[in-house]
């Protein structure tokens, strides 16, 4: 009895810690989310300064920065597809060649293939520094350069993968091999009937892990490439400043679905010889989960390549329209001031007081504008206007008391 | 089987998809063959180029301008011809008026020799009188001058400004617009010498702000809406407007000419040529044509030549492109750097046009940000020159800043040394220079980098207040502020102190590869900083009224210490008139030598693998000979003391002399501040070329230790550390890297 | 079998490797040569041959010293145990609790998550004020500036990397744990051994190879933490942390390409030694255990 209240007590401790563990390793995601769901002015108070405090619920939740970074410029989500077409051939180019690889190293048992092998694994340990310019220097001279090839072979031929999946094919009974030859089957054949359909886990694992590590790389690209345009999102994401944390954010949401959504999709494979589990109930989870992910995914993806593909419209249709002012002088008493704006267009709020400048951005060749916050000092607040401290150009000012647009966003400034 | 053939299909297809989407974007204005470039200028002397100017397609090109008499206030306006080799000239109208005061030209147009003219006469309605404006259109025969025919205008209701555009001999057109009503309305007229007739047409439905008239190459004239970047045709027999024309959609601020060569009309958008049907004809900068957007005024197509008419720096030009074969097309001189100055840009623009063996080209990395618009660079760019570097790319001449320092590229061997160069006796010699300027940027002997301009960085103080002090020691500057108790030593941010510390790390505590910051005059320093306040408290403090450092201050007492950017010889004299014998040049904080630091403007080095030495020479020695630093007065915006030792001493001279510094009436002309300005005085300039003999040069090694210092400092002046932990964090990653370079 | 058979049975087998070796030789191999020879010249540009000068002024270097002390002290540390907890937690999750497998995707999730935008909230975490301490100062414990004492430092680094590696090692081993037969451990139980005995006995054996190979791919991830330790320290953060990668990352940005060639093709004969004392582990004792 005491014996098994004792292993009670120690399994309960043993799972609390477990989740305690769990949740320290989903803090930082949760966080990333939790922030992208922040106003800007929030988002600053938190992360803008050093002694800033965590947040996991945003006061006053908005979806702003996901309607800034996606719906206002085709920018990120343009990187995001060019993330997704450099990625997804690398992970099935890396599948295809690598199992090819791990087979052939599993059947050819000599030295030429120990050989192989031990060359593998120690160029799997070369850090992308060194590798980088040499590979630069072979793009060029096979004119890849510019090109997303120059990024995709290099990846695909990797050895990682070959590394992961020699090892489980290594653990392919011999007698099935041997049946299947029996059975008349070349080498082709025992690679699709006998190895590959052991290998499905270690496959799928390989995968999520390839497709991962390749969804965040930035140096190859960022040597390799020639025009920002075809830049992945990744590279965005590696050199954000404080400025641009709040759309960062979202960007960062938006970036980790797709391995997240591969997970969930290959969940059952994984978890797959893990035993005691495959009960009806199970594989029928395991199927919604599927499912899910999968309905989830194409749609996402059709409504986001919708969005890039008519990215003119529905920028148009997102940019709010506003009215401008500049700060003239005024005179009130015998006191001059020289920067008096109306009273719409000053706000405060739990962070400050503020302004929202529009300033002129180049894109495309065209001139669009942007906003961004300005804080500013009240001096005084005159008959009808109120009046700025020192300090700034002559700004121009959006005119509107209604909730404002967020920093970053971009409007159209109405012409008078 | 079949389901492996399926899932292979299924592979394939995927792949394919995938490689259908991973080819880049194609490249815009595909030429295939070349151009080979020829440029003429003729200058006007203080010339007002007005509206008209127009190439003519058997090599000569027409301008309308305006030049001042000064002795009697008069205006002579003239339309003149010039053939492209500007070895001829020929007026073709001339007029003198004065403006204000009589007949004013104001609108011109050409057409086969006859000069269509409208002539503004100002009334005195305005003033209570009776006479109204009157305008009168001329047609004058240039080759007997005689007035063909008159219009008066006023019966049109024509305003005071309008285009005219004249299709030939016998007819022209006017738009204009007319402000009488409300709603503006805009008009277009037609005026035919023969029937002397002048019909006028309301066209306010299709446009919307002041027209333009363009020339379309079927001979038709059309009206140009600019806001809305439309052109309508105008039929020949009738004034309607025909169907409109426009450019490809994506396009937007560009400008339209008149077509010719097979072309019915031209869209310029950002150096990019566009024909009537939206395909890109010829990306002009490639091709070494650079130019400011408003100062194209024509471009024509001949036989495949194009010629682009260009007004700038009070001087008309004429860029001939002419088809060649690649081989005999100009080699491109590449100029690479990472945020590429104005000044380089500039000189690029002047070397095409006096040089055509080869084409500059300036390549600036900030295009491969991922955001090249931001407001803080990413550099991203960067790692892709240092890259391309590495790999031997093809490079000219190197743009050298922080980005991408001329310290480390040199140890690397990737610049050439520039003594021997300097020293084989061509346009530029190190006496080209002003006097140990050269040194400062040395390299154990080699020169691995010229700059066009520098400039000091300083601290002022008046020596009336606290006495004479030549330099300063940070036990100086404690000294200092407990001798004046009532003031503050100055109005720095921290921020500011550290980007001076980070200035002088390689010369005060750097020696012989060992850092030398876990020592206490670098404490010292540390504490002297967390003296000051932060920008954050002085932007906090703007509008409430507090005293800055500015020469009232030191002169007062309130501030002891005032930084002082010297960018040019106008900002020296302003310090040396506005505190008069109390200016005093006392330089930062510093433990040896004076606490001056000398910067340095567009820095230029030569790539050592390139294969066009010569011409990248050429290239250096035209930048720093350029003097586009000139006396005029736009000397005060301009970047620096130049290098070029003529150019200083010029500037040198310009500034001893007192009658430059005295207004039309002989009052003297004073400071911003209000102090009376005068000329500099020997004195004045033994203590500059002191200044720049002591000065310690800004020494752009890497941003390494910048990068350490605002990382570490920050904590220590919050109060999170000590200053002597902090010294000894700086010390240890400094060393780091010190350790790293050996 | 006859010479024919032979040749079409071998280069049945042998052709599906060639693509990817090929893919391999020019995008691996033929760079490490180019390396090699950099790393026997002077600069890039004049390229004077200067035999293993290059070497023997690395090698007396104190930075790359530094590097490589810190490097091999990190990857001994780091690999045991991180090996190490992922047995233990995988034992944990072996043990039936409920939930399990949602504990192995939460323990997978940091793989997937961009380190870029978690960094912003690690440097939160740690802060002075951070949460961190926040929560040591509820035990009565003083505040630590973690990133900014030596020895500290390290351990937030080796926390980064525990967060980030421990879910694949772990499903690893769980895989493993799932396929030892069960009837060896009844029996050891009905025969009354203890939990360790039953562990070390049967449970270990039979985990001795996923145990080599999951050390393997941790040494390998190891040199991958140099990304998230520069997001958060720098191009040079302090003594404690300085590592291999950020010699190489360095010599890179200042272009000093014979220095990284050199540092490379050091580490690369180093690394030869150890892999190749651990693949004759492998290979001595990673025989499936069949019976």
């Amino acid at each position: 009895m005491k014996h098994h209240t004792a292993r009670t007590a120690g399994r309960i401790l043993l799972f609390v810690l477990l989740i305690a563990v769990a949740l320290g390793i989903l803090l930082p995601t949760l966080l990333t989310v939790a922030a992208s769901f922040m106003p800007q002015r929030e988002i600053d108070a938190h992360y803008g300064t050093a002694d800033g405090t965590l947040a996991l619920f945003p006061q006053r939740p908005t979806a702003e920065q996901y309607t800034t970074s996606l719906l206002q410029t085709p920018h990120y989500l343009t990187r995001f597809f060019n993330s997704v077409w450099l990625t997804l051939p690398i992970t099935l180019g890396q599948l295809v060649l690598s199992s090819f690889a791990a087979y052939s190293l599993y059947r050819c048992r000599n030295r030429f293939r120990t050989g192989v092998y031990f060359l593998y694994v120690l160029l799997m340990l070369l850090p992308y520094q060194v590798t980088l310019l040499p590979q630069y220097l072979v793009a060029d001279a096979l004119g890849l350069l510019g090109s997303a090839w120059a990024v995709i072979l290099p990846a695909a031929v990797s050895p990682f993968a070959v590394f992961l999946l020699s090892r489980r094919m290594r653990q392919i009974p011999q007698v099935q091999i041997e049946a299947a030859m029996l059975d008349g089957a070349g080498e082709w054949g025992i690679f699709i009937r006998v190895a590959l359909p052991q290998c499905r886990p270690t496959l799928w694992a390989v995968s999520m892990l390839i497709f991962t590590e390749y969804w965040n790389m930035i140096e190859q690209p960022l040597v390799l490439f020639k025009e920002p345009e075809t830049y992945p999102l990744s590279i965005f994401l590696s050199q954000i400043d404080r400025s641009q944390a709040g759309i960062a954010f979202a960007v960062a949401v938006l970036f980790l679905l797709p391995p997240l959504i591969l997970f969930l999709f290959g969940q059952r494979h994984f978890t797959a010889g893990f035993g005691a589990e495959d009960s009806p109930a199970v594989r029928t989870r395991h199927r919604v989960w599927r499912i899910t992910a999968v309905a989830c995914a194409v749609a996402g993806l059709c409504t986001l390549w919708g969005i890039t593909r008519w990215a003119d419209t529905v920028n148009a249709k997102h940019t709010p329209q506003v009215t401008v002012t500049t700060a003239t002088a005024a005179i009130f008493g015998d006191v001059i001031y020289s920067r008096v704006l109306p009273p719409e267009a000053v706000h405060t709020d739990a962070y400050g007081t503020y302004v929202m400048e529009v300033v002129a951005e180049k894109r495309n060749g065209a001139t669009v504008w942007r906003v961004d916050y300005e804080p500013v000092t009240v001096l005084a607040r005159i008959d009808d206007g109120v009046a700025l401290g020192e300090g700034g150009d002559w700004m121009t000012v959006i005119l509107t008391a209604d909730r404002p647009t967020p920093e970053n966003s971009y409007v159209t400034v109405q012409e008078d | 089987m079949k389901k492996t053939i399926l899932w292979l299909t299924v592979l394939a297809l995927l792949c394919a998809l995938c490689g259908c989407h991973v080819t880049p974007a194609p490249t815009p204005a595909g030429e295939k063959t070349a151009f080979c470039r020829r440029f003429v200028s003729v200058s006007l002397e203080k010339a007002f180029a007005r509206y008209f100017t127009k190439l003519s397609t058997n090599d000569t090109y027409t301008a309308y301008y305006e030049y001042q008499n000064a002795t009697d206030g008069t205006q002579t306006a003239v339309l003149s011809q010039f053939d492209y080799a500007n070895t001829a000239e020929r007026t073709l109208y001339q007029t003198t008026f004065t403006p204000g005061n009589g007949a004013m030209p104001i609108n011109v147009s050409y057409g086969g020799d006859t000069v269509w003219i409208t002539l503004f006469t100002e009334g005195d309605l305005m003033y209570g009188g009776t006479t109204p404006d009157s305008s009168v259109l001329q047609a004058v025969n240039v080759t007997d001058g005689t007035i063909r025919r008159e219009w008066n205008l006023n019966d049109a209701g024509l305003n005071y400004s309008h285009t005219l555009l004249a299709t030939d001999a016998n007819a022209a057109y006017l738009a204009f617009q007319c402000t009488d009503t409300p709603d503006w309305t805009y008009w277009l007229i037609r005026i035919d010498i023969e029937t002397g007739e002048l019909i006028k047409e309301d066209i306010s439905d299709n446009i919307t702000t002041f027209p333009e008239l363009i020339m379309l190459g079927d001979g038709r004239v059309a009206v140009l809406d600019p806001q809305t970047e439309t052109l309508y045709p105008i039929a020949k027999d009738t004034m309607s407007l025909e169907a409109p024309l426009t450019h490809a959609e994506e396009l937007k601020d560009g400008r339209f000419f008149g077509g010719s060569g097979g072309e019915n009309f031209f869209y310029l958008a950002e150096e990019t040529l566009y024909g009537a049907d939206g395909d890109p004809l010829i990306d002009f900068s490639e091709w070494g044509v650079n130019f400011t957007k408003d100062a194209v005024r024509d471009i024509t197509l001949q036989d495949g030549v194009y010629r682009v008419l260009l007004f700038e720096n009070d001087a008309f030009g004429v860029y001939t492109l002419t088809p060649c074969t690649a081989a005999e097309a100009a080699p491109t001189l590449r100029i690479a750097g990472y945020e590429v100055g104005d000044g380089i840009h500039a000189a690029a623009s002047a070397f095409n046009r006096t040089r055509f063996d080869y084409t500059a080209r300036v390549i600036d990395y900030r295009q491969y940000d991922d955001d090249p618009n931001a407001l803080y660079p990413d550099k991203a760019g960067v790692t892709k020159l240092n890259t391309e570097l590495l790999a031997g790319g093809d490079f000219d001449v190197l743009y050298l800043n922080e980005y991408l320092s001329s310290a480390v590229l040199a140890k690397q061997g990737t610049l050439l040394d520039l003594y021997p160069l300097l020293d084989a006796g061509g346009a530029v010699t190190r006496d080209t220079f002003v006097p140990r300027i050269l040194e400062k940027t040395e390299t154990d002997g080699h020169l691995y980098s010229l700059s066009i301009a520098f400039a000091l960085n300083t601290m002022l103080s008046d020596r009336r207040v606290i006495g004479e002090y030549p330099t300063l020691s940070v036990a100086d500057w404690h000294a200092l502020q407990a001798a004046h108790p009532n003031a503050d030593v100055t109005d720095m941010a921290e921020e500011t102190f550290m980007y001076y510390l980070s200035d002088i790390a390689v010369h005060d505590f750097i020696k012989d590869g060992t850092a030398q910051f876990d020592t206490d005059t670098f404490i010292a320093y540390l504490e002297t900083m967390a003296t000051l306040e932060s920008a954050d408290e002085k932007l906090a403090q703007l509008g409430q009224g507090l005293p800055v450092a500015d020469y009232a201050t030191v002169a007062d007492g309130t501030f002891l210490l005032m930084p002082l950017f010297l960018r040019n010889l106008s900002f020296y004299q302003r310090a040396l008139c506005n505190l008069a014998d109390g200016a005093q040049f006392t330089g930062y904080p510093t433990e040896n030598g004076v606490g001056h630091v000398m910067e340095f403007a567009d820095t230029l080095g030569i790539f050592a693998a390139t294969d066009k030495k010569d011409a990248a020479w050429d290239f250096l020695q035209l930048t720093v000979t350029e003097n586009r630093l000139g006396l005029s007065e736009g000397a005060f915006e301009q970047p620096g003391f130049p290098t070029d030792r003529a150019s200083f001493e010029a500037q040198l001279d310009y500034y001893r002399d007192a009658a430059n510094f005295v207004n039309n009436i002989g009052t003297p002309q004073t400071t911003f501040e209000g102090a009376p300005l005068r000329a500099l005085t020997e004195e004045d300039i033994d203590r500059l070329y002191e200044m720049i003999d002591a000065a310690k040069p800004l020494v752009q090694a890497d941003r390494a230790i910048i990068d350490i210092l605002e990382d570490e400092v920050p904590y220590f002046l919050k109060g999170e550390a000590t200053a002597a932990d902090t010294a000894a964090r700086i010390q240890e990653r400094v060393q780091l890297y010190l350790n790293e370079q050996q | 079998m006859t010479l024919g058979k032979r040749f079409r049975k071998h280069f049945g087998a042998y052709a599906l490797l060639y693509p990817g070796l090929l893919g391999v030789l020019l995008f691996f191999v033929l760079p490490f040569f180019v390396i090699l020879r950099y790393s026997f010249l002077n600069n890039n540009f004049s390229a004077d041959f200067v035999g293993l000068a290059q070497y023997r002024d690395l090698l007396q270097n104190t930075a790359f010293r530094l590097a490589a002390r810190n490097t091999a002290w990190f990857s001994a540390v780091v690999v045991p145990l991180t090996v190490a907890l992922a047995l233990l937690v995988a034992l944990a999750l072996n043990c039936r609790l409920p939930a399990r497998g949602w504990l192995r995707s939460v323990l997978l999730s940091p793989l997937m998550v961009p380190t870029a935008s978690v960094l912003l909230v690690w440097q939160l975490l740690f802060d002075r004020s951070g949460a961190v301490n926040q929560l040591l100062s509820l035990f009565s414990l003083p505040a630590v500036a973690w990133l900014r004492t030596a020895g500290f430092d390290r351990a937030v680094v080796i926390l980064l990397f525990l967060w980030k590696n421990l879910g694949y090692n772990v499903l690893l081993f769980s895989a493993a744990l799932t396929h030892i037969p069960k009837t060896p451990l009844e029996a050891a139980r009905i025969d009354g051994a203890g939990a360790w005995r039953r562990f070390w006995y049967i449970q270990w054996r039979y985990l001795t190879p996923t145990a080599l190979f999951v050390t393997v791919l941790t040494l390998a991830n190891s040199f991958k933490i140099f990304r998230e330790v520069y997001l958060l320290t720098g191009d040079y953060p302090s003594e404690g942390l300085y590592m291999l990668q950020h010699f190489m990352n360095n010599m890179f940005r200042t272009l000093n390409y014979q220095k990284l060639s050199t540092a490379t093709v050091i580490t690369m004969l180093v690394a030869t030694v150890v892999l190749a004392v651990l693949l004759w582990l492998e290979d001595r004792f990673g025989r499936e255990v069949e019976e």
